[in-house]
């Protein structure tokens, strides 16, 4: 030190910046006095120049300045407003140079901090742009929750809620039904284009006119919407073409309108384009849309059928709870009218876009739920992680507070620190959710409703920025409340040790692990469950063998095979040629694959019972089959025969039932040998069951068997039908040599759909394999994350009390006690998120029993092997900080100090 | 207090301030004598109340302070017109412009009448 003091008060100031605490109060009155002092000084040298005396002069100076008390004080407070309004800023400013650079000087806790928030941000920013692109966002249609959908309620009849209705229905509900401004009636076809390149198979929508514009209010870009002359019987044919189809047919064409489409033989013209991006969600494939063409008196579906979609467009200020209410009135009206078909006949009125995505909602929900556990348990282990280092800062917090930092300042600057945290994890994660988005939407399930429009958007940044905000809150709110109570005395006892968390903070610690092992078990029963459910889909019995099987779909135009012989004649030729192909061990077509989606169905009377009552009729689905067709697939023959070459359209007619049909009907007597009439009971066909074949599943891998039966496809030819070809070769050898064998047999034909059975199978279980993989890895994360903040919290209280260890150890305790005492902490601390996660997951799992297959939401095995699994976890966790507190040396640590 | 001198009307203060620090960087005390002797003297300013305006315009933003060492070698707080100041004053000479002549044409009126 030199002989010149330093100026009072420049330690202090130098400390007090050091420690980013405000400068003194009393700065500003010294500057405030030694401005005025200046002043008054001048002034009277100036009247000492001008003749005073040096007395006059201060005097006058003084008296020309005023009541100088008063300026000063007024001059303090005009200080005092700017450092209160500077000091906000400044604050804030210091807090992120502050929390940058602890986050600089601490790279390996920011880093896990930084990835953990990225993650758990990220994976619940991807799943919530999924699901609000699937179930929240409004359809991209004028007034979108006025677009409702109607079903028949058949569920007073023993059917489903939601059967297809017929134009008896449709037409009377859109003459009758004040609620809807209008009304159409939808559905789907396959149809053959040719004239462009290949023939080629692709999916038409037939609508009523007044669906796309009316109903949907979509405008065509080009050209313009059908008019009621092309939508009667014997019209000519007209097609409105979808954006992505112009484009991928006809190049875009602008002169496109007025020219002629061949579908199915016919001319088509062309009257307009819709607008890209607006897809009608009807028929979701479906690539050009053409009028019904039918009338309430000349139509292909009357009372009784079940063949139609309907939908309409609520007038305004109806809700639908109105419609409802309504069309419930009128289902009655239609009883009466037309008992013989509307008989416990009802409507099911629902939202466009739920009743599009019903069967997405609850795997969605859950998915949601599962992502925002993970985020859960995310912040947890950050606020732990924050909390045990807060702890471990606490001599230079305790500094601070001695040196007038208040508490509120203190948890400030805590909870910039997280918040910091919580922006450079977050804006990670949202480059993760980017890419996680498009994985999803990538690897979504096959036939997922609406995942094409599906991106990250405002909607999904705001989400992001709203979990971001609350991640921070949650993530420092503990840390910054345990700062802001400061346990000055404590830290400075301590000696600056820094390890004094206060039994206070190991509380907090303690709570949030409790709180973390009891999410991660929910997560994961939740995941088990699914598991369970998935293994248990994927052993079910099919009633068929996938493995080797091609399959491939023709539709025969009425044109070129206006009758059965035509028909029966391409299909035994295809049949043949298929069969003589390398590697081929059998050949089958049928007019339905198993887990395509759609069937056929028929009423039928049992030869020798009574009919049955009008509206009380069996149904049962039927499938034409030829005779090489069970060896194909795999079929089980369980009684009988199957159809042979022999029964043919001479031969008496035959079918084989199912087992489910057999129990059902026959459960006291042989099927074999009775006849079963399908057709009009006055002219009876009566065709003689001469086999009993294992249940295919044909409608999903889940849900009840149903009656079903195959007739010889030779006695009743379709149009539409399927091959399929068992052999040794996969379907990328086989494919080209089918396209070839049906161009030898009809060049105008074209070839849909060559595929695989097994990826039908995949397909049908796409689905439950996305949601199950998904929940699994969540789980996983959420495990992982639960152990390293137990591990984390455990070994942390050991270091804590290596002293109290060193002492009994010194007192003649043995390691194996001291191992005894952490493991019993750790367990406690862990069986009581244990019961917690059980209560919880009870209460979870139940909501999801939609999801599950075969397995009972509060499955006990599960519970428990997922709990002693979580606990065996734990205590392997444990393990490694209970040796090191029975290894303390207590001469080391006692003589430390 | 002289006969004939005006006392300075609120608000034409910082406005008088905006313009002596328009002619350079200044003290509390060098502005005193600024307005003193651009108005001749006729204006009477208690000149305390200079240095609250002062701090009041600083804390605005319409001037920037830092110390220095005046020109007879003593510790003083300086004062200077900062962009924002410059704008202001600007709009409020304009302002006493047109105020003051609004206010004169009316007196005239009242005379001739």
């Amino acid at each position: 030190m030199s002989g010149t003091p330093l100026p009072p008060g420049d330690d202090e100031a130098r400390a007090r910046r050091a420690f980013h605490l405000p400068p003194e109060a009393g700065g500003l009155e010294d500057e405030v006095d030694e401005e005025v002092r200046f002043h008054l000084a001048r002034k009277a040298e100036r009247l000492m120049r001008e003749g005073r005396s040096e007395e006059e002069a201060h005097a006058e100076a003084l008296r020309r300045f005023g009541d100088v008390e008063k300026v000063k004080a007024r001059m303090t407070r005009e200080g005092k407003m700017k450092t209160r309004r500077l000091a906000w800023w400044d604050r804030l400013r210091q807090d992120v140079r502050y929390a940058v650079r602890q986050m600089v000087r601490n790279p390996a806790f920011t880093t896990v901090t930084v990835l953990t928030l990225a993650l758990g941000i990220g994976a619940t920013t991807s799943i919530f742009s999924v699901v609000d692109g699937i179930l929240f966002r409004p359809l991209p249609f004028p007034e979108p929750h006025q677009i409702t959908v109607v079903w028949a309620d058949m569920s007073r009849a023993g059917g489903p809620v939601d059967e297809w209705p017929n134009f008896g229905d449709f037409y009377a509900l859109k003459a009758r039904a004040h609620s809807f401004q209008a009304m159409g009636a939808w559905d789907g076809t396959p149809m053959t284009l040719t004239g462009h390149g290949d023939p080629e198979q692709i999916s038409v929508g037939l609508v009523t006119q007044g669906t796309l514009s009316k109903v949907l209010r979509v405008k065509p870009a080009l050209g313009r919407g059908f008019t009621p002359q092309e939508d009667v019987p014997g019209a000519p044919g007209v097609v409105l073409l979808t954006n992505g189809f112009w484009h991928r047919a006809l190049g875009a064409d602008p002169h496109v309108v007025g020219q002629s489409l061949t579908l199915n033989d016919e001319p088509y013209t062309i009257v307009g384009v819709l607008p890209a991006g607006s897809r009608p969600p009807l028929e979701a494939n479906a690539e050009v849309w053409t009028p019904m063409r039918v009338s309430p008196t000349n139509n292909f579906c009357g009372w009784g059928g079940a063949c139609l979609h309907v939908v309409g467009r609520l007038a305004d200020g109806v809700s639908l709870a109105d419609a409802r209410i309504e069309a419930t009135a009128l289902a009655g009206q239609l009883e009466k009218e037309h008992p013989e078909s509307n008989t416990n006949v009802g409507f099911t009125l629902r939202s466009f876009r739920d009743d599009m995505v019903k069967d997405a909602r609850t795997g969605l929900l859950a998915l949601l739920g599962a992502v925002g556990f993970v985020l859960l348990i995310a912040c947890v282990n950050v606020a732990n992680l924050l909390l045990a280092r807060g702890s471990s800062r606490s001599s230079e917090l305790g500094v601070r507070l001695a040196l007038g930092a208040g508490g509120r300042r203190l948890a400030a600057q805590l909870l910039t620190e997280s918040a910091l945290l919580c922006l450079v994890g977050g804006g990670l994660g949202l480059a993760l959710a980017r890419v996680g988005t498009a994985l999803l939407v990538r690897f979504a399930p096959p036939g997922t409703p609406r995942i094409a429009g599906v991106h990250v958007d405002g909607r999904v940044l705001g989400f992001a920025l709203a979990v971001i905000v609350l991640s921070g809150l949650l993530v420092g709110l503990v840390p910054a409340v345990r700062g802001a109570r400061g346990h000055l005395g404590a830290a400075l006892r301590d000696g600056g040790r820094g390890n004094s968390g206060g039994p206070r903070g190991m509380r907090s610690r303690n709570a949030l692990v409790s709180g973390q092992v009891a999410l991660a078990l929910i997560l994961l029963v939740g995941a088990g469950l699914l598991v369970r459910s998935f293994q248990n889909l994927r052993a079910r019995d099919l009633g068929f063998r996938p493995a080797g099987v091609v399959t491939l779909k023709l539709g025969m135009p009425q044109s070129s095979y206006p009758d059965a012989d035509a028909r029966r004649a391409f299909v035994h030729s295809v049949e043949t040629r298929l069969a003589a192909l390398p590697g081929v061990e059998a050949v089958g077509a049928t007019s339905w694959l198993p887990l395509t989606g759609f069937g056929s169905d028929t009423g039928f009377h049992i030869e020798g019972r009574p009919l049955p009552a009008r509206g009380k009729e069996h149904a049962v689905w039927f499938r034409r089959i030829t005779p090489g067709y069970p060896a194909a697939m795999g079929l089980r023959l369980e009684a009988g025969r199957w159809i042979t070459s022999a029964d043919d359209e001479t031969a008496p007619r035959v079918v084989v039932i199912n087992d489910g049909m057999a129990r059902r009907y026959f459960a006291h007597e042989n099927p074999l040998g009775q006849r079963l009439n399908l057709g009009d009971a006055e002219k009876p066909v009566w065709r003689e069951i001469v086999g009993v074949v294992a249940e295919a599943r044909y409608f999903g891998i889940r849900g009840d068997s149903r009656d079903a039966l195959y007739l010889p496809y030779d006695q009743a030819p379709s149009a539409g039908i399927f091959f399929a070809v068992r052999s040794t070769r996969g379907v990328d050898a086989l494919a080209p040599e089918i396209r070839k064998t049906v161009a030898a047999v009809d060049p105008s034909m074209a070839v849909a759909q060559i595929r695989s059975m097994e990826s039908i199978v995949a397909d049908a279980l796409g689905p439950d394999r996305f949601v199950t993989l998904l929940i699994g890895l969540f789980a996983g994360v959420a495990l992982a994350l639960a152990v390293v903040g137990l591990y984390g919290v455990v070994s942390y209280g050991v270091s804590r009390r290596l002293r109290e260890m060193g002492v009994r150890l010194a007192l003649g305790a043995e390691g194996s006690d001291i191992r005894g005492l952490v493991l019993g902490q750790s367990l406690r601390l862990v069986g009581l998120g244990l019961v917690l996660g059980v209560g919880g997951a009870l209460i979870v799992t139940r909501m999801m029993s939609k999801l599950l297959f075969g397995v009972s939401a509060a499955d006990p095995w599960i519970f428990g092997g997922v709990a002693l699994l979580l606990a065996a976890v734990a205590l392997a966790a444990s393990v490694v900080p209970a040796a090191r507190a029975s290894r303390v040396d207590p001469v080391r640590v006692l003589g430390s100090d | 207090m002289g006969e004939g001198n005006l006392t300075v009307l609120r608000g034409t203060l910082d406005l008088l301030i905006l313009k002596a620090l328009a002619t350079g960087e200044k003290h509390g005390y060098a502005v005193s004598e600024w307005i003193e002797a651009a108005t001749g003297g006729s204006l009477l300013l208690e000149e305390g109340t200079l240095y609250p305006a002062l701090h009041r315009l600083a804390r605005k933003r319409l001037i920037g302070a830092t110390w220095g060492v005046s020109e007879n070698n003593r510790r003083a707080k300086y004062y200077a017109l900062t962009a924002a100041g410059q704008k202001r004053l600007e709009k409020e000479t304009e302002t006493w412009r047109r105020y003051s002549d609004a206010v004169e044409k009316a007196l005239a009126e009242g005379n001739a009448g």
